[in-house]
């Protein structure tokens, strides 16, 4: 029998590097959960993507016991990674011209596929070459 | 019992205007952010919260800045929160649990009455921010395997202790002497607490394994960390190994079994056996005779 889902929580944070401080400590520590044990579960499945930032959505079931799934980062994170604007000034500048390859795109378009909603790789590359010009982000080529 | 906040955090709460956050969250990462929570108001707004470390590594907007209409959200307020025991919710509805044949675990508080354990060992663990309290399956696993080792007699040594469930186990099972160790401070403080509430003498240290003195130390070796933190720190722990000294190692995720028996045979340990449950697994290894 299913069992009995207690609410759903949906957080990002760095991959490898959950710890019970905030943001995971007050979201899961409201619900019950026990949550080192959902930091170790967390850390070794994304271990190996270093510095990335990852979207996970936790199920809390009303016995406590959860599960998880992890999503791609977001593509608007990836662009200005890529851009090498990730470092914020508190007061960025918003005239500033940003570029990204267009080999850039493809490589976050490729990452980002599973979770887009898109037919085709030119489907995908065209939602992030989109989200880049909604930030700014010349694609350049 | 419990130890006084050791941080605090500001909390920056704002309300979502457009259909997407891919803005805001970019420019909450780029300021620094620990992390964010994304929520749904009971009016069916979308909310974000978002965690900086105080103080802040940036300096931020503030209410009202058109910077936050311009990334779609409207910032309703910002508040400083100490750090806090998050999981006294988890404790409070928490139940004593069975783990390997031997121990019974109560992650609880200050429990009215202690649980009937049997023939089993009970060992208070009240869950905090340290690892290990008999729920999560690298921690059955571990004691599972250790339960299939001869540690009456012998020195044993838990890397990466946590709670210090696995050198408490050890310590039960008649082991000479224990060492506990664990690069966070808090949870070789909150070990500390665990061995006095259970009147367990296990030497429990804040360090890595460089802490250590050189030589053949031990003839036993608990290791429940992530592959990826102990990987670099192999070669040091062989080297406070006695010869033929056993391991067990746990916290290895299925899907990289190869991947890190690979690594621990480079370092000289031979297969032994292995233990699976859903999706971690865990080995018993021998190191060579050098």
């Amino acid at each position: 029998m299913a069992k009995k889902v207690a609410g759903q929580i949906k957080l990002q944070i760095p991959a490898g590097q959950a710890t019970p401080a905030p943001p995971v400590g007050p979201a899961l520590g409201q619900a019950g959960v026990n949550i080192m044990d959902f930091c170790k579960a967390f850390n070794a499945r994304t271990q190996g993507e270093p510095g990335m930032i990852i979207p996970v959505v936790i199920t809390v079931y009303a016995d406590r016991s959860y599960t998880f799934i992890t999503k791609t980062p977001p593509a608007a994170v990836l662009l200005k990674k890529a851009a090498g604007i990730d470092k914020g000034s508190g007061e960025p500048n918003r005239n500033k011209v940003a570029q990204v390859t267009r080999a850039q795109v493809e490589e976050i378009a490729k990452l980002k596929k599973p979770d887009l909603n898109a037919a085709s790789d030119e489907a995908a590359f065209l939602i992030i070459a989109g989200t880049a010009r909604s930030m700014g982000i010349e694609v350049e080529g | 019992m419990s130890l006084p906040a050791v941080a605090s955090y500001l909390r920056l709460e704002l309300t979502l205007l457009d259909q997407t956050d891919d803005l805001l969250m970019a420019e909450l990462w780029a300021w620094g952010t620990l992390g964010v929570e994304q929520t749904v108001g009971e009016n069916g707004s979308r909310n974000v919260v978002a965690y900086f470390s105080d103080p802040l590594p940036t300096r931020l907007p503030d209410v009202g800045n058109p910077l936050w209409s311009h990334l779609g959200a409207e910032l309703v307020r910002v508040e400083l929160i100490e750090d806090e025991d998050w999981l006294a919710e988890y404790r409070r509805q928490a139940r004593p649990v069975p783990v390997g044949e031997g121990f019974l675990i109560d992650p609880r508080e200050d429990a009215e009455q202690l649980p009937a354990a049997g023939s089993r060992r009970l060992l208070r663990l009240p869950a905090r921010s340290a690892f290990g309290t008999g729920s999560h399956e690298s921690t059955r696993l571990a004691v599972g395997l250790l339960e299939t080792i001869p540690v009456a007699g012998r020195r044993v040594l838990d890397v990466g202790t946590g709670s210090g469930i696995l050198a408490f186990a050890a310590f039960c099972s008649g082991a000479e002497y224990v060492v506990g160790i664990d690069s966070d401070t808090v949870a070789s403080l909150l070990a500390g607490q665990n061995g006095r509430l259970n009147d367990l003498s296990v030497h429990l240290l804040a360090g890595t394994l460089d802490s250590l003195r050189r030589g053949p130390l031990f003839d036993v070796a608990l290791v429940n960390i992530l592959p990826k933190r102990i990987r670099s720190d192999l070669p040091r722990l062989v080297e406070v190994l006695a010869p033929g000294a056993e391991a067990v190692f746990s916290g290895i995720l299925a899907v990289e079994k190869e991947e890190v028996a690979a690594d621990l045979a480079a370092v000289g340990f031979r297969h032994r056996s292995e233990s699976r449950d859903r999706d971690w697994v865990a080995f018993h290894l021998e190191l060579a005779a050098k």
